[in-house]
C-alpha cells in the first residue's frame, strides 16, 4: 500500500485569526481545519463532503499551498510538499478545478491563451502563438470541444464548456492530483452528467487521482471510491463508498445521509 | 381557492435582431390548487423565471410582453375572484404579495442590506394592512418564529448578520405574513447547502400543511421537486413538455426529455449502478430552440425524426397507476399511451 500513496496529509490544522468588530482587543480564532490526516491513493476519487463552512475549500488551498499551514506536514509521493522547492514541480503535479466556471476564467483572454497559459509558466512549451495554438487544440480535443472554440472568449461559452475550459486548463501540465471542488455544482443536470463522465474517462486513461470536494451525496456515491466526512474543521469518519452508504459509523454522517435519502427516496419521509 | 393559467404565451424580443421574437412562454396551461404543491422544473435558460414573473405582470418590460392567455384566480379569504391580465394597475399592485407573493432564488437580491429585517417585514405588512405600527411589528415576531429564527431577538439584525439560510427564511416570512393564497418560489434552495436546502424545503412543507396556500415551486433539479411537490411540470424551451403525478413521472417518464433528465441524475433512475456512464443529453438549450417549426427538444432529443419538424402539441392522457386517477400531459409525436404508462 505504501507506494501507492500519492498524498499523505499529517495531522494538518489552519487556524485564522481576525477581529470580528472594530472594537475587538483580542483577536478570534477559527479552526477551519483542525488536525485532520488522511491519505489519497494512486488512481483513486477521494471524497471530501461536508455542509458549507466546515473546511473543504480551506483544506484545498492548504494542499496547493495558497495559504499557510498552522500546523503539521503533507507529503507528495512520500516526498514533504514545499512549493519553495523548484526542482520538485510541485505546481505542476497539484491542480485545482473551480466550482464556478463563470470567474475562474479571465474574461479578457481567448480560450487558447488562458489554456496555454500552464504549460507556458512550466516551460513545456514556448510563448508563441503558433505553439500555444497547436497545443491548446490539442487539449480541446482531449476535453470535447470543438476547435473553433480556441478563438472563442469565455462569455461566448455556455456554463458546462467553460468547465470543459477549465478542465483543459488543469490537465495541460499534467497533472497527478486534481483537486475539484464543487465542479458539476453550478451545472445544469445534463450539462453536469457530460462533465462528470469526461472526468471519469480522464482519470481512468490517466491514472490521475481526485480530490471530489461536494457536499452533494448523490455525486459522492456515483465517483468516489472512499468518502472523508467533515465537521467543524475535523474529519468524522473516512470510509470506502460502498460502506459508508450501507453503514456510516459516524452519527454525523448518519444525518447527512439522511438528508441525502430524503432527496432520493419518496417523497413523503419528509 | 385555485389559480389557473390557460393558453399563457410571452414573447420576448431581445438579443441581436430585435424584430427576432421567441415566444419565451408558450401556450402554457397550468393550474394550483389549495394546499396544493406544484413544481416547475428545468434546466438553466429554459424559461422559468419569466413564467414565474409573467404570472405577476413582473415581465422584463420593454422587451417582453404578454401576448395572450388569462391568468385567473379565486381566492376566498381575500375574497377575490379575477383575471390577473384585466386587473388596472392598483388592483395589481393588491394582488402582488397579498394573493400572491413571490419569494427568489437569491435572498440579498430581495432584501434590503441597510434596514433591519424586523422593519422590512414590519413595513411589507403596512404598505397591505391598515393597522398600528405596534401590530404589524408583534405580526413580524410571530412570522419570524414560525420560520424558526427569534423574531424578538433576531428582530433588528440586518440581513448581512444572518447566514444564507436564515436570509431565506427571513424571505420566506415576508411572503407568508399576508397570509397570501398563492407563493411562487423561484429556486428558493438553488444557492444553499444541502443542510440548509433541506431545512428550508420542511418549512415550505409545513407552510403547505398548516396554512392550504397553493404553491408553484420552481426548480432545476428534480430530486427537490420528487421530494416536495404533489404534480410536476417539465418545462424546456418556454413549453412544457410533460406534466402529471410527481411519482409516476419519475417512476414512469413519458417524454424523451424527462426520460433524458432522469438518466442523468446519478441515483434517481431505478436501474442506476454507480460508477457507469452517465445518459448524456447532447448539446445544451438555445435560443433557436425557442423557435416555431419543429419540436423545441428537436436538436437534442434521441429518437427524433423528421416528423418532428412541426410545431407540436400536448396530449393528454391517464396514468395506468392509481387507478386512472392521475392525468398526464405529454408533447411528444412519438408518444402513443401504451408504450410507457403501463
Ligand atoms: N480568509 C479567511 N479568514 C477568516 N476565516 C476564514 C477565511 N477563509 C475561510 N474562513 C472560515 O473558515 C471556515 C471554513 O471555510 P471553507 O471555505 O473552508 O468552507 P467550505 O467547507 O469550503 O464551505 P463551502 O461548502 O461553503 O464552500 C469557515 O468558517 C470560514 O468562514
Ligand atoms: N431581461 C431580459 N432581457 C432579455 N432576455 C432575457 C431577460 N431575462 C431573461 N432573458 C432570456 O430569456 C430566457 C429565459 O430566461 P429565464 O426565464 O431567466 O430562464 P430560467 O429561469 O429558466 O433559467 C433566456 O434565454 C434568457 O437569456
Ligand atoms: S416530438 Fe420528436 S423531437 Fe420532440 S421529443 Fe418527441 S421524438 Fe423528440
Ligand atoms: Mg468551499
Ligand atoms: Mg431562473
Amino acid at each position: 500500500m505504501e507506494n501507492n500513496v500519492i498524498l499523505s496529509v499529517s495531522d494538518v490544522s489552519k487556524h485564522y485569526k481576525y477581529y470580528k468588530t472594530l472594537f475587538d482587543i483580542k483577536k478570534n480564532v477559527i479552526k477551519a481545519v483542525d488536525g485532520v490526516s488522511f491519505e489519497v491513493y494512486k488512481n483513486e476519487v477521494f471524497a471530501v463532503v461536508g455542509e458549507t463552512g466546515c473546511g473543504k475549500s480551506t483544506l484545498s488551498k492548504l494542499i496547493l499551498g495558497l495559504t499557510e499551514k498552522t500546523s503539521g506536514e503533507i507529503y507528495f509521493k512520500g516526498e514533504l510538499l514545499d512549493y519553495k522547492n523548484k526542482k520538485k514541480d510541485f505546481r505542476k503535479k497539484i491542480q485545482i478545478l473551480f466550482q464556478d466556471p463563470y470567474s475562474s476564467l479571465n474574461p479578457k483572454k481567448k480560450i487558447y491563451k488562458i489554456i496555454s497559459y500552464p504549460a507556458v509558466r512550466n516551460g513545456i512549451i514556448k510563448n508563441k502563438k503558433k505553439d500555444r495554438m497547436e497545443f491548446a487544440l490539442e487539449q480541446l480535443k482531449i476535453v470535447g470541444l470543438p476547435e473553433t472554440t480556441a478563438l472563442n472568449y469565455p462569455h461566448m461559452l455556455s456554463g458546462g464548456q467553460r468547465q470543459r475550459v477549465g478542465i483543459a486548463r488543469c490537465l495541460s501540465v499534467r497533472p497527478e492530483l486534481l483537486i475539484l471542488d464543487e465542479p458539476v455544482s453550478a451545472l445544469d443536470v445534463s450539462v453536469s452528467a457530460q462533465i462528470l463522465n469526461l472526468l471519469m474517462d480522464l482519470k481512468n486513461e490517466t491514472g490521475m487521482s481526485y480530490i471530489f470536494i461536494t457536499h452533494d451525496l448523490k455525486l459522492v456515491r456515483h465517483i468516489a471510491d472512499r468518502v472523508c466526512v467533515m465537521y467543524g474543521g475535523k474529519i468524522m469518519e473516512i470510509a470506502e463508498t460502498d460502506d459508508f452508504f450501507k453503514n456510516p459509523s459516524h452519527p454525523y454522517s448518519r444525518s447527512l445521509l439522511e438528508s441525502m435519502s430524503f432527496l432520493t427516496s419518496t417523497r413523503r419521509n419528509l | 381557492m385555485s389559480l389557473d393559467i390557460n393558453n399563457l404565451t410571452v414573447e420576448l424580443c431581445a438579443g441581436k435582431d430585435e424584430n427576432e421574437c421567441i415566444n419565451v412562454v408558450d401556450t402554457l396551461f397550468l393550474s394550483v390548487k389549495e394546499g396544493e404543491v406544484v413544481s416547475i422544473v428545468g434546466e438553466s435558460g429554459s424559461g422559468k423565471s419569466f413564467l414565474g414573473l409573467s404570472i405577476l405582470k413582473l415581465n422584463p418590460q420593454g422587451v417582453s410582453r404578454i401576448v395572450s392567455g388569462e391568468i385567473k384566480i379565486k381566492c376566498k379569504s381575500q375574497n377575490i375572484e379575477a383575471d390577473i391580465l384585466k386587473l388596472k394597475p392598483d388592483e395589481l399592485t393588491d394582488v402582488r404579495g397579498k394573493i400572491i407573493s413571490m419569494i427568489f432564488q437569491d435572498p440579498n437580491t430581495s432584501l434590503n442590506p441597510v434596514m433591519k429585517i424586523g422593519e422590512q417585514i414590519t413595513e411589507a405588512i403596512l404598505v397591505h394592512k391598515k393597522i398600528s405600527k405596534k401590530e404589524a411589528k408583534d405580526i413580524a415576531v410571530k412570522y419570524l418564529n414560525y420560520m424558526n429564527i427569534d423574531g424578538l431577538a433576531r428582530f433588528n439584525s440586518y440581513p448581512y448578520e444572518l447566514s444564507g439560510g436564515m436570509r431565506q427564511r427571513v424571505m420566506i416570512a415576508m411572503a407568508m405574513v399576508l397570509n397570501p393564497c398563492f407563493l411562487i418560489a423561484d429556486e428558493p434552495t438553488t444557492a444553499l447547502d444541502v443542510t440548509t436546502s433541506l431545512q428550508v424545503l420542511k418549512l415550505i412543507k409545513e407552510i403547505k400543511e398548516q396554512s392550504n396556500v397553493g404553491i408553484i415551486f420552481i426548480t432545476h433539479d428534480l430530486t427537490v421537486a420528487r421530494s416536495i411537490s404533489d404534480r410536476t411540470y417539465v418545462f424546456y424551451a418556454g413549453q412544457i413538455m410533460e406534466s402529471g403525478n410527481t411519482e409516476n413521472i419519475i417512476n414512469n417518464p413519458a417524454h424523451p426529455y424527462t426520460v433524458s433528465l432522469i438518466k442523468s441524475i446519478p441515483s434517481l433512475s431505478p436501474d442506476y449502478v454507480p460508477k457507469q456512464k452517465l445518459f448524456n443529453i447532447s448539446g445544451y438549450l438555445t435560443k433557436d430552440d425557442f423557435k416555431k417549426g419543429k419540436c423545441r427538444f428537436y436538436s437534442r432529443c434521441f429518437k427524433r425524426d423528421d416528423g418532428c419538424l412541426n410545431d407540436i402539441a400536448l396530449r393528454s392522457f391517464r396514468d395506468a397507476e392509481n387507478g386512472g386517477k392521475y392525468r398526464r400531459d405529454v408533447r411528444c409525436v412519438k408518444f402513443n399511451s401504451d408504450a410507457v404508462i403501463k
